[in-house]
């Protein structure tokens, strides 16, 4: 009897909370409440939960990434970030000098080598960076590529055929010169990316990982060739970001925030509601450590954040802090042979 | 513990811990702002103000047993500051003096986004998905019953009974976390 009662107060009570009901019907949920003292104690949690739920959406409602712009953008006027600039330029500046100096060095190494070579024959350079750097190369065409952590890109010294071609793996960000004649094309093996001139980002790691490509402006085509035959992908568009699975030969392609995935030239790391096998792999790039996960549970998580210039230690505390992880590290250390094992971080639920 | 690393590293003036903390607190601060003030577009400007203060002084930092107490007691005082200033009389004021005097850490969490949303959702996913469906319709999207039944194409009766059964699952979960809201809701 009385369960009775308290479903169909129940089934008012939203409604009540949002006014939304009749005279009689708001009567009834009164007269429920005043009935007894435990029924007033339910009507209190009830009404508790439905606010909390309205304090979510309201927080929701409101817009922390451009607030922390705006104060951003106070903090630079107060002219206390002059400092920190200069220390970060000079960590960059530190970051982009270490790969150029290897090319300069590479590149007059190899020069020397094919002197004695026909002059028609085009020489292949590769360059290489080591995990934890980036660098930036010119090719001859004046296009500059970005090279990101533990990628290697081959590039003829003279663009000579029709085409500019240049082979990737790993990943790299272009911007491409302008050239209708001379279209450039991105090789990682099983997909390619054609281009007239744009800014676009290529990642194509040897991994068991899909292709990814992410177009800032322009335009481009992708492509796949078999048996020499150029088989048609698609376009993408500005701001489009295309997924190119081997296996299946699919590609797929979505709208994305084309920034979160070329922030890395600028030695930012951005994850948006990325789940956490996403994040995992990156870092592990980043830091050049192995990550292992001992619940699956963590995989579910979703992780936004923005890192820059963190050691591995502060993006784990952070990590740690934002969702209910706990973390173990193995520090390398150096095997008989000379060789080191990898570090490893463990990562737990809390 | 964590805290205490966090306090350290902003007082260093480390500025990817002040963006976290920024970003962790800022729409549960403003929200808790609004409280007082009853506007929220006041309460981004307070707790906005507050998070260029900190910043410009974090070197001064006092030594903290809590930084999330510390967060929303400097934005509180920026509120009452306000409303002094401006000679707004709420009724918010008379209980909120009278209320404040012992919060302890607790009682903030309904004001953190992430920590609120993790309360919630976690007694959300208690209930079957249909009646979950049922619930955050009428609660998050605002839809009358008569709306959800159309919609769905169900009996408003069998609309009830699912918000009925999302109420009675959610009263039993949400059990522990209950208490946080008290001081929350004498304020309203």
């Amino acid at each position: 009897m009385e369960d009775d009662a308290r479903d169909l107060i129940e089934t008012l009570l939203p409604g009540y909370f949002s006014d939304n009901l009749t005279a009689d019907e708001q009567r009834a949920v009164e007269d429920w409440r005043e009935a007894t003292e435990e029924n007033a104690v339910l009507f209190e949690e009830y009404h508790r939960l439905w606010k909390s739920m309205g304090l979510l959406k309201e927080m929701e409602s409101i817009d922390t990434v451009r607030a922390l712009d705006a104060v951003n953008r106070r903090i630079g006027s107060a002219g206390t970030l002059s400092k920190r600039f200069i220390t970060t330029m000079s960590r960059v500046a530190a970051i982009l000098f270490i790969p150029l100096l290897c090319y300069t060095l590479f590149a007059a190494f190899t020069g020397k080598s094919f002197t004695g070579n026909t002059k028609s024959d085009v020489a292949w350079q590769t360059i290489t960076t080591g995990v934890g750097m980036r660098g930036t190369i010119n090719l001859p065409d004046g296009s500059s590529v970005t090279l990101n952590s533990g990628s290697e890109m081959k590039y003829p010294t003279r663009f000579t055929k029709g085409t500019r071609e240049v082979q990737l793996t790993g990943e790299a960000f272009f911007e491409v010169v302008r050239d209708v004649r001379h279209p450039f094309i991105v090789n990682t093996g099983d997909l390619n990316v054609e281009v007239l001139g744009t800014t676009f980002n290529v990642s194509a790691y040897d991994d068991d990982k899909p292709v990814e490509v992410v177009l800032a402006t322009g335009k481009i085509a992708l492509f796949t060739e078999e048996g020499g035959r150029k088989k048609s992908l698609g376009l993408l568009d500005p701001g489009q970001r295309a997924v190119y699975d081997h296996t299946g030969n699919k590609l797929s392609v979505a709208g994305v925030d084309a920034e979160k995935y070329t922030a890395w030239r600028d030695g930012e790391l951005i994850f948006r509601d990325d789940s956490m096998s996403d994040v995992i792999s990156r870092l592990e790039r980043w830091f050049n450590v192995d990550i292992v996960v001992d619940d699956d549970h963590i995989l579910d998580y979703e992780i936004t954040a923005r890192f820059r210039d963190e050691t591995l230690d502060q993006v784990l505390n952070l990590l740690k802090l934002s969702s209910a992880i706990e973390y173990s590290v193995d520090r390398s250390s150096q095997l008989k042979d000379g060789d080191f094992t990898r570090t490893t971080i463990h990562l737990k639920r809390r | 513990m964590d805290e205490q690393y966090l306090i350290s590293r902003l007082r260093q003036k480390d500025k990817v811990v002040f963006d976290f903390i920024f970003t962790y607190y800022y729409s549960g601060l403003c929200v808790y702002a609004r409280q007082f003030t009853g506007s929220l577009d006041t309460s981004e400007d307070i707790v906005q103000d507050f998070f260029l203060s900190l910043w410009i002084k974090a070197p001064e930092l006092p030594i903290l047993d809590s930084l999330r107490a510390y967060l929303f007691s400097s934005v509180k005082n920026r509120c009452l500051d306000y409303l002094k200033h401006n000679r707004v009389r709420t009724r918010y004021e008379e209980s909120v003096f009278s209320e404040s005097a012992n919060q302890s850490d607790d009682n903030y969490s309904p004001f953190v986004e992430a920590e609120l949303r993790e309360a919630i959702e976690r007694s959300l996913e208690k209930l079957p998905p249909r009646c979950r469906e049922v619930f955050s319709m009428s609660r998050y999207e605002g839809k009358s019953n008569q709306q959800i039944a159309d919609q769905l194409g169900l009996s408003k009766r069998t609309v009830e009974l699912q918000i009925s059964n999302a109420l009675k699952i959610l009263r039993t979960e949400l059990k522990p976390f209950l208490p946080l809201f008290i001081i929350l809701f004498k304020i309203r």
